[in-house]
Parts: C-alpha cells; sequence; structure tokens
C-alpha cells in the first residue's frame, strides 16, 4: 500500500542514491490532502548529513536517515483553520481519471483564476449593474470551451463574487476552514513535539516536547500505513545482502510478516533508550474512527489486502514531560539485545577512511579545485554537481554561444530540489575575487562541463559561479543507508498488544530475525 | 492568494461550516476523547483532523495564519526505498508471459563475470562452451532461450557516475564492449526507456501513480 505516499526523489534530492530511489515523506508529505485547486503548501529544500558523525569511527552511521530538514512552506497567505494541500502532482489524478471521472489539473484552475481576475477588471458595477454583471457573466461561461476550465468555474455571477479575492475551488469544498472549537473537538495536535540533536549517543536525531505534557496526555497520534516485511530485504543478483534503512522505522514484531510505519510529523524521530528508567512515553492502540479494531481479528492477509490506511496508534506520555525534554519509548528487549551486540561486533566498513561527508564539503565555504583534488583528494564517493538550467544552458552551447557566465543559467538554489533539468555534473576549474567594479568583492569559480549536449564532447566552461551554486551529492550506492554492515531493526510493539491474529509466523523461522 | 476580505468572511462563516454528519451523541463522544487527549495542547498550531474533502480520510489544519513562504511544520525526515527490485524494473520491461519464462530459463543459474551478457552476444556460449557454461550459466541459458540479453542487466549496477549522460548520448549503441559492463544498468534503462516510463507514472515531482497496483 505505501505506494501512495511515495514522492519521487526529485523532491527529496535523492535522485543519485540508487538507479530508482522512491521516498516517503512522513507529515505534510504523507497525510495532507491534495485538492488541485487549493494548494497551498509545498515541499522546499533539504538537508542531507549523518548528524555529524562518521562511518569510520560511530557504530550509529548508516541506522538513521541522512535526509532531514525538509521543510514544507506556504505558497500564499493562509487564513487560520485551514486546511492545507500539498500538489501530488498531476499525474497522480490523472491516472486515476478512469475510475474518478474527468479531473480538472493545475492548469485549468489557473486559467479559471486568470479568466475570473480579467472578469473583474473589465466589469465596472457602479455604470452596468447587477443585472448587466449577471448577463456578462453568463455571456463569459458560454465563450468557454474547455470542458475542464468550466467545470472549476463558479457557476453564476453570484458564485463568483462570493468568492472573489480566493480561489474559486473553495465553492466545491466549502467547510475547508474550520474554527478553533471544531478543530479541538475533531482534531489532534501534531506539534507538541519537534526535532533535534538525540541526547542519546549514535542515535542521530530525536524528537523533543514543545511544550509541557503531563502524564497521561497524547504526545502525538501515529496514523500507520501498513506493508510486509519481506519489502525490506535487500537483493543484489538474487543474493540477499541486507535490509533496507526504513526496517528501522517501523513498528512490527517478530512473529509477524506485517509491520506498520507511522507518517504524522516528527514521529519518527522518537528514540529508545536502554535505561528503561528513562522512558517518558509508550504507544498505545487508538479509540478513534481511524483506527478500525475490527482488523485486530483479521489475518495479515486481509490487512496487507487493504488499500487505504487503517490503523493507528497514539504517542502517550507516561510521567509529566516538561518542555525541550527528549521523548524516548521502549523499542523492545530484541532491539535492545540487537543494539548491544551490534555495538560490541562493529568493525568500521571498507573503504571508510576514503570516505568522505558531503555535509562537510557542502557546509565548506570554499570548494577545492580540480588541481588542488590532485593534492588532497576528495571521497571516493563524492560527485561534484553544479545547479543551473541545463534546458538554456545546452541550447546556448550547441548555438556556439561563447564565454558563457552562470548569471545566464542561474537557479534559485535555496528552492529548487534536485531534478535532471536544474543540475549538472561539472568540474571546478578555478577560484577567484570577483573584480573590484561591482564594489565588494567575492570568491567566484569558473567550472566546466564536458559532454553534457548531445554530441559535445570538448570542456565547456562558464564563469562567475557562485559557491552557493556547487553542490556535492553521493555516488549511487555509497551514501550511509547502503552500509551493507549498518544496524536494521524494526521497532518491537510489546506482545500483550499485538493482536494474535496477526502472528503468522508464529511457528515458522522468521526471514529477518 | 487570500485577500484580507476573504480572510474576512471566512472568519464570519465559520461557524456556518461546523456542520458534521455526526449526531450529537456521537459528536460529544468524539469531542471528549479529542479534548482528553489535548488539553494542555492550548496554543497547538497544527492539527489532523478529518479532510474537508469527503471521503478522502485525514487532513492537516492549520490553527493559525500562515503568510507566504512561512514554513508549515517542524523540519521532517525522508526515508528512501531504494530499487523497488525487482519488480519496477521487472514490470516495466517484462510481459507476464516473459515473467514466467524467464524465472523458469534463469533458476537459479549465475554470472560470475561482469562481461558474460557480452561474451554470450559474441557467441562464446557456442565457441567455449566448457567454460562460459561455468562462468556464464545464466547469460547462456538466456540466449540458448532466444530470450533478450540485455533484461540481464536489469540487476546490475552502473560504475561510473556519469553513466547516465553516457547512455544520453547514445554511447550504449556506439560503445557496447565498454558500455555494457561500465554502465549496465543506465543502457537497460535506456534500452526499455524505462526513464521515460517512470517520469510517466511519478510526474515530475508527485506521487507514485497507484494504478500500476505494484505489490508491495
Amino acid at each position: 500500500m505505501p505506494q501512495h505516499y511515495f514522492w519521487s526523489s526529485d523532491t527529496s534530492r535523492s535522485g543519485h542514491e540508487a538507479d530508482i530511489t522512491l521516498s516517503i515523506i512522513p507529515g505534510l508529505g504523507a497525510l495532507a490532502n491534495s485538492h488541485l485547486g487549493l494548494v497551498n503548501v509545498q515541499a522546499t529544500s533539504l538537508s542531507v548529513g549523518s548528524a555529524g558523525y562518521h562511518r569510520s569511527k560511530d557504530v550509529g552511521v548508516g541506522a538513521f536517515s541522512d535526509r532531514y530538514n525538509l521543510n514544507f512552506e506556504a505558497t500564499e497567505n493562509i487564513p487560520a483553520g485551514m486546511e492545507l494541500f500539498v500538489n501530488y502532482g498531476s499525474d497522480y489524478f490523472s491516472t486515476r481519471e478512469n475510475k474518478m471521472g474527468p479531473m480538472p489539473m493545475m492548469p485549468d484552475y489557473f486559467e479559471s483564476e486568470d479568466i475570473l481576475e480579467d472578469f473583474w477588471k473589465h466589469l465596472d458595477l457602479d455604470t452596468s449593474g447587477n443585472k448587466n454583471a449577471t448577463e456578462s457573466y453568463a455571456k463569459l461561461m458560454d465563450s468557454i470551451t474547455k470542458p475542464k476550465v468550466k467545470m472549476v468555474m463558479p457557476k453564476t455571477f453570484e458564485e463568483a463574487e462570493s468568492v472573489r479575492g480566493a480561489k474559486a475551488a473553495i465553492l466545491n469544498v466549502p467547510n475547508v476552514i474550520k474554527s478553533q472549537d471544531w478543530l479541538d473537538d475533531n482534531g489532534m495536535c501534531l506539534d507538541n513535539i519537534y526535532p533535534g540533536d538525540s541526547k542519546v549517543p549514535q542515535a542521530g536525531r530525536g524528537a523533543f516536547a514543545s511544550r509541557k505534557i503531563n502524564n497521561g496526555q497524547l504526545i502525538s497520534p501515529m496514523p500507520l500505513m501498513h506493508m510486509n516485511k519481506n519489502v525490506f530485504r535487500v537483493l543484489n543478483d538474487e543474493r540477499e545482502i541486507g535490509t533496507q534503512l526504513m526496517l528501522n522505522y517501523v513498528f512490527g514484531h517478530e512473529k509477524s510478516s506485517l509491520v506498520m510505519l507511522p507518517y504524522s510529523p516528527t514521529v519518527n524521530f522518537v528514540n529508545n533508550h536502554a535505561d528503561k528508567s528513562k522512558v517518558n512515553a509508550r504507544m498505545q492502540w487508538s479509540m478513534n474512527k481511524y483506527h478500525n479494531k475490527s482488523w485486530e481479528v483479521e489475518s495479515v492477509e486481509y490487512i496487507l489486502g487493504q488499500d487505504n490506511a487503517g490503523l493507528m496508534l497514539e504517542l502517550m506520555a507516561i510521567t509529566d514531560i516538561e518542555k525541550d525534554e527528549e521523548i524516548y519509548i521502549d523499542y523492545g528487549a530484541k532491539w535492545d539485545e540487537a543494539w548491544a551486540d551490534h555495538v560490541q561486533n562493529w568493525k568500521a566498513p571498507p573503504r571508510s577512511h576514503e570516505y568522505m561527508s558531503v555535509e562537510v564539503l557542502n557546509d565548506a565555504e570554499e570548494v577545492r579545485t580540480e588541481k588542488e583534488r590532485v593534492e588532497e583528494p576528495l571521497g571516493y564517493n563524492v560527485i561534484t554537481l553544479c545547479w543551473l538550467e541545463v534546458t538554456a544552458f545546452e541550447r546556448d552551447i550547441v548555438h556556439g554561444v561563447q564565454e558563457l557566465k552562470w548569471k545566464d543559467y542561474s537557479v534559485d538554489v535555496t528552492r529548487e530540489n534536485l531534478e535532471d533539468d536544474t543540475s549538472t555534473y561539472c568540474f571546478v576549474e578555478e577560484r577567484y575575487q570577483s573584480d573590484r567594479e561591482s564594489g565588494s568583492t567575492r570568491t567566484l569559480y569558473q567550472i566546466y562541463v564536458v559532454g553534457s549536449a548531445r554530441g559535445i564532447e570538448k570542456k565547456v566552461f562558464v564563469d562567475d559561479v557562485p559557491r552557493e551554486a556547487i553542490y556535492f551529492v553521493n555516488k549511487p550506492y555509497t551514501s550511509d543507508q547502503h552500509i551493507e554492515s549498518a544496524f536494521r531493526h524494526m521497532i518491537h510493539i510489546p506482545d500483550d498488544m499485538f493482536p494474535k491474529n496477526w502472528m503468522d509466523l508464529d511457528h515458522k523461522q522468521s526471514v529477518m530475525e | 492568494m487570500f485577500s484580507n476580505d476573504f480572510q474576512q468572511m471566512s472568519w464570519k462563516d465559520t461557524t456556518m461550516f461546523n456542520t458534521t454528519d455526526q449526531s450529537m451523541d456521537n459528536k460529544s463522544q468524539a469531542s471528549n476523547y479529542h479534548r482528553s487527549l489535548t488539553r494542555n495542547s492550548n496554543d497547538c498550531q497544527l492539527y489532523m483532523a478529518e479532510s474537508s474533502i469527503p471521503h478522502s480520510g485525514l487532513g492537516l489544519y492549520t490553527a493559525i495564519p500562515l503568510k507566504h513562504e512561512q514554513i508549515v511544520q517542524q523540519p521532517e525526515i525522508v526515508l528512501n526505498y531504494y530499487d523497488y527490485t525487482p519488480k519496477i524494473k521487472m514490470l516495466l520491461s517484462f510481459s507476464e508471459e516473459e515473467k514466467v519464462e524467464w524465472s523458469k530459463v534463469v533458476e537459479d543459474k549465475r554470472d560470475s563475470n561482469e562481461s558474460c551478457v557480452l561474451w554470450a552476444k559474441q557467441g562464446e556460449c557456442e565457441v567455449n562452451p566448457n567454460f562460459m557454461l561455468d562462468v556464464c550459466a545464466k547469460s547462456c541459458a538466456v540466449k540458448r532461450a532466444g530470450l533478450d540479453l540485455d533484461k540481464i542487466l536489469a540487476t546490475q549496477h552502473d560504475k561510473h557516475p556519469e553513466c547516465k549522460s553516457f547512455a544520453r548520448n547514445g554511447e550504449c549503441d556506439v560503445n557496447p564492449g565498454y558500455m555494457t559492463t561500465t554502465c549496465p544498468q543506465s543502457c537497460f534503462m535506456r534500452k526499455f526507456e524505462l526513464e521515460t516510463k517512470l517520469d510517466r507514472m511519478l510526474g515530475k515531482k508527485g506521487l507514485l501513480a497507484s494504478t500500476l497496483l505494484l505489490e508491495f
């Protein structure tokens, strides 16, 4: 079922991680709905790094995701109480049209907004009056030939007037803004915790209380996507070489092939504590209607066959938790044993001393030139990328444009995510100070690209490239999540909570343990 | 963008929006449950509740007004799942019948040299059977059954960071010897137009279309 929740790797700057990478983004990336006429939030850039740990000395590296700090921002002013919508991509809807009927796409909504704006601009209510306005609106509607644009237009002048200045799509979803009372009655709070560097050594990041939480209170709901444990096995040429990192974030039981991944915000940061006296939270099955209690007596096969999520845990405080205190749960005795075993038998993975963290390179003020890299090489794992508008760049190369400057292909590096058409492999030729004419000097780079455009094999140089347009990523299959000996273990749901009917591996040897 | 007018309008009219299909009893029960769980979250800014789009499950709501470009939730983690293998690749490059035949032919045979596909294409299985059946059992079986040898490349990885752009520039056809061993994955993706098919599945920045009904 998680195919509904997978994002393309462009959104998560993970396009170079492997041949094909799909990403799950909890919170807004999994829990928010999409309505193409009401999209009001979007993902922006993220950071990559293993919390300052290095594989040559740290046992925890590879056991937690190195992709964090993915932010979502408002794409417009949003009133209090409004539902948040992300853009799942037009394809998500167009591939469902056979089931759900004709679907207006974002361009249809944009076009209707333009038509309405134009209508209001040319309408002079004072001289023409309401009656004329009603008539000219009807005429306007008749003149629209595209059925999907027509679908999203307000049907009458009165409707159009009622949403003037807002998005017309609001007419189709009249309940989209809720009162504080409604939210308190029907909602569950999602920002009681925030992420930060964990106090547990080698754990990476953790979750901390945003405000005081009393004993017995809800810290966060954890809606769950269900999946088969076997999907985390990594096979290389039919040989089993390990498990996927996502296993470390799922909840399950050693006697079951059913595992569940929470997808509400921040909950995936919550750590285990080996000292159980420090544990300040526990899970319980939710009592609300989004947890199908009836599934507890169903088989694993039945649940895995369900297309929609239907299970929910709640993360509850079991002591009073002060603001900024880290949240800990008990991952189970099996997990503690496995971790102790991992720590005891840990050896640095092969070539780890030649491995360079791209986070360190990305944070560095200066970038080494190719000449300097001969003396002081970058890690074997590093690829250098340059941000630029690749299509315009390649067109200029083909047209033989000389003395290329970065500003002609510039992209907003703080907002763009990694995509084929906004970044390219590049080499750093030279580092220099910009000339004094511009007033203040700054460090700029000359880079070159080889064989980027069809049939061009010579070096193509680009001048005046700023530091922030040069970016480092890992070569495919070299980042920390690909370390074969990294710790991999799911989180255990206690025996007394785990339904007996889900224990399909009870008399068999589990493949994952 | 919402104008001020609209914000005022919506606040004024929110009471009108607060209709639910629940009976009073159910409503107060649910309300008590939710309020008991969250009673000290007075300054909560982000809520999970039923989506305002009917039959769409849960949704997210902001309890505070947000300005354009304001960050909406806590910085989030990304969980990557790589190489949905062999499923995505097999699904996109094999027909159902081919899949069955392929698994019968390949069984548990393996290649132990990365040049096997190339050698098999060059006829080495017939010329040099003793060596080849030992080292390249899989490639020779695929060749003998008349299946497409290039599909073996689905499970191999590229060894050069620029493989994708080499393949895009047509190197797989021009320079098959080097490319088959150095960029097997990119050549495989290129030959079976997997990138185009994947783009179509995912959109440019979107969710995977579940109409593909990939078993997970």
